[in-house]
């Protein structure tokens, strides 16, 4: 039983409104091979909680743990993707997904590193971009970038932030098929935060909406379609009543929340 | 954070001006404003005997410099000038770059030591010459040492500027991957500081060629500053023509292999030509 725990977590930034609590008492379990995608209103503090779980900052209350062990910063077993992606823009396609590879903490030898490359890359798509840098790339190609980088590091949990949010609809697609491929190939623990309900449809186990700062636990979908899956799901009855109830949810949250943000505006015309 | 991220564009469509002018060939085209210059030059001798006698002509200018090419005094002054230049603005760099990191990555120490850099950078070096004679007298070190001082506060500025602004996302994401605080500094610090350090560079030669020159305005036995000084007083235009173009050109070669230098090292950047 491993997994990372959030446990009665609450973060206050002194500057922001509300006397300045984001996220209060949230309590969230993320097993290892589940996939977890995050749902929430703008500025409701997701950035936040994929940040505690990355290690990159520490919860003001509560406590994170992985895998039984607390959080006490970034560490490899943790893949995480940003929302700017943070490709390396002084090293080509092929360098940038090697280079967690070259780090002490989990360095390999150069043949296995160049089988572990070249395995990304294909997978990816990217062969033939291998010595690119990437101010050429794409959008959706620099995605792949910071996909592979995080992927080839071997990590047991990833942790992404509005990836896709940046790509076209086609592209978006394509990602998620890669993703659910990836997932089938080797299994992660995965949080994903996004705004789009059926990305996380698509793509989950586990649904959990947040509330309209601060940040708590509206309500937990167990997402019940069996993998693999494809576009095919998109047309399943299933899926759009699910779809149709989340979407209600989200809307009355992020409705709060423009509300607390604008207290000043038309009330949302809410049927 | 901006969310589209397209791609840059490489090849902007040329003006139909542009284009016009493109015909032409390039070395004809970087020729033209030279050529226009040289021009105008040549004429203004001709338009009095005032100007006549006030700005000497190209072809005089040239008279002038031809012995002095002949019996290689005028390389000794540009040679002369040219390595305290590059001696004094690779030290003050070189000075710069650990203090500009410190005060780039540290807050705290930005807040502390900015205002005394400040009350520093604000001292023209120039007004500093009379100094470093008392304390230095007029030798080569009290030269070179007004033009460290003029290269260090210049660099150090442009490079606390760039390295505070480095984007976190890049530090996050290697620390995400594993990277420990040494890994972090030498693997993604450094690359992205590079561009800041040649910038730096770049704008402390401007300020050495600046400095310099006015530091061997007021002692020195060669260098152009002092040649152009000399000529002064014997009220020689032309020399000091001949100085100031020396000086021009030196500086803009000096300039042009620093960002050829730059496109090499820091192509990645896609900077704006
Ligand atoms: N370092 C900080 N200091 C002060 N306030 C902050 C800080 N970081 C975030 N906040 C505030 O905390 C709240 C939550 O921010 P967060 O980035 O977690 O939101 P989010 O849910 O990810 O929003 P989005 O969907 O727009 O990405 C916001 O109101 C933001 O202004
Ligand atoms: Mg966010």
């Amino acid at each position: 039983m491993g997994g990372i725990e959030f446990r009665n977590v609450s973060v206050r930034y002194p500057a922001a409104p509300n006397d300045g609590w984001v996220v209060k008492n949230l309590s969230l379990s993320l097993a290892k091979g589940e996939f977890v995608s995050l749902i929430g209103p703008s500025g409701c503090g997701k950035s936040t909680l994929l940040k505690l779980a990355a290690g990159m900052q520490a919860p003001t209350l509560g406590s994170l743990s992985i895998d039984g062990r607390p959080i006490t910063g970034p560490g490899p077993e943790r893949g995480v993707v940003f929302q700017e992606y943070g490709v390396f823009p002084w090293l080509s396609v092929r360098q940038n997904i090697e280079f967690g590879l070259t780090l002490r903490a989990n360095r390999r030898a150069p043949a296995e590193r160049a089988a572990i490359v070249d395995k990304y890359l294909e997978l990816m798509g990217l062969a033939d971009f291998r010595d690119a840098l990437p101010g050429t790339l794409s959008g959706g190609m620099r995605q792949r970038v910071a996909l592979a980088r995080a992927y080839a590091v071997a990590p047991d949990y990833l942790l992404m932030d509005e990836p896709f949010a940046a790509l076209d609809a086609q592209t978006r697609l394509v990602m998620h098929d890669l993703l659910l491929e990836l997932q089938g190939r080797e299994r992660k623990g995965v949080l994903l935060i996004t705004h789009s309900v059926d990305e996380a449809l698509y793509l989950s186990s586990k649904i959990v909406l947040i509330s309209a700062r601060p940040a708590r636990l509206l309500e937990v979908v167990e997402v019940p379609f069996a993998h693999p899956r494809d576009e095919t799901l998109r047309a399943d009855p299933r899926f759009a009543r699910l779809h149709a109830h989340l979407r209600q949810r989200v809307m009355q949250a992020y409705a709060e929340q423009q509300h607390q943000d604008n207290p000043h505006a038309l009330p949302p015309e809410n049927p | 954070m901006s969310k589209s991220k397209s791609p840059p564009f490489r090849t902007p469509a040329p003006l139909p001006a542009g284009k016009y002018l493109r015909l032409l060939g390039k070395p004809l085209l970087l020729g033209l404003p030279w050529a226009v210059l040289l021009a105008l030059w040549t004429a203004v001798p001709h338009l009095s005997e005032r100007y006549a006698a006030l700005v000497p002509s190209p072809a005089s200018v040239l008279r002038h410099a031809l012995p002095m090419l002949a019996d290689g005094s005028l390389f000794v002054h540009w040679a002369a000038s040219a390595s305290r230049v590059i001696g004094g603005v690779l030290l003050g760099v070189l000075a710069a770059v650990p203090v500009g990191f410190v005060l780039g990555w540290y807050a705290g120490a930005r807040r502390l030591l900015t205002p005394l850099l400040n009350f520093f950078r604000a001292l023209p070096p120039i007004a500093l010459i009379p100094l470093t004679i008392v304390y230095f007298g007029i030798g080569e070190a009290a030269k070179i040492l007004v033009l460290v001082y003029a290269a260090f506060f210049t660099a150090v500025v442009v490079l606390y500027e760039g390295i505070s602004r480095i984007a976190p996302i890049y530090v996050n994401v290697a620390r995400t991957l594993g990277a420990s605080e040494r890994e972090l500094f030498l693997r993604v610090v450094l690359p992205l500081a590079l561009p800041h350090v040649l910038t730096a560079t770049r704008v402390a030669l401007g300020v050495g060629w600046m400095t310099l020159v006015a530091s061997e305005l007021v002692s020195a036995q060669n260098g152009l500053g002092s040649m152009i000084q000399v000529a002064a007083s014997y009220f020689q235009l032309e020399v000091i023509y001949l100085g100031l173009i020396c000086i021009g050109f030196t500086a803009m070669a000096m300039d042009f292999l620093l960002v050829r230098l730059s496109a090499r090292l820091v192509g990645w950047q896609e900077r704006v030509k």
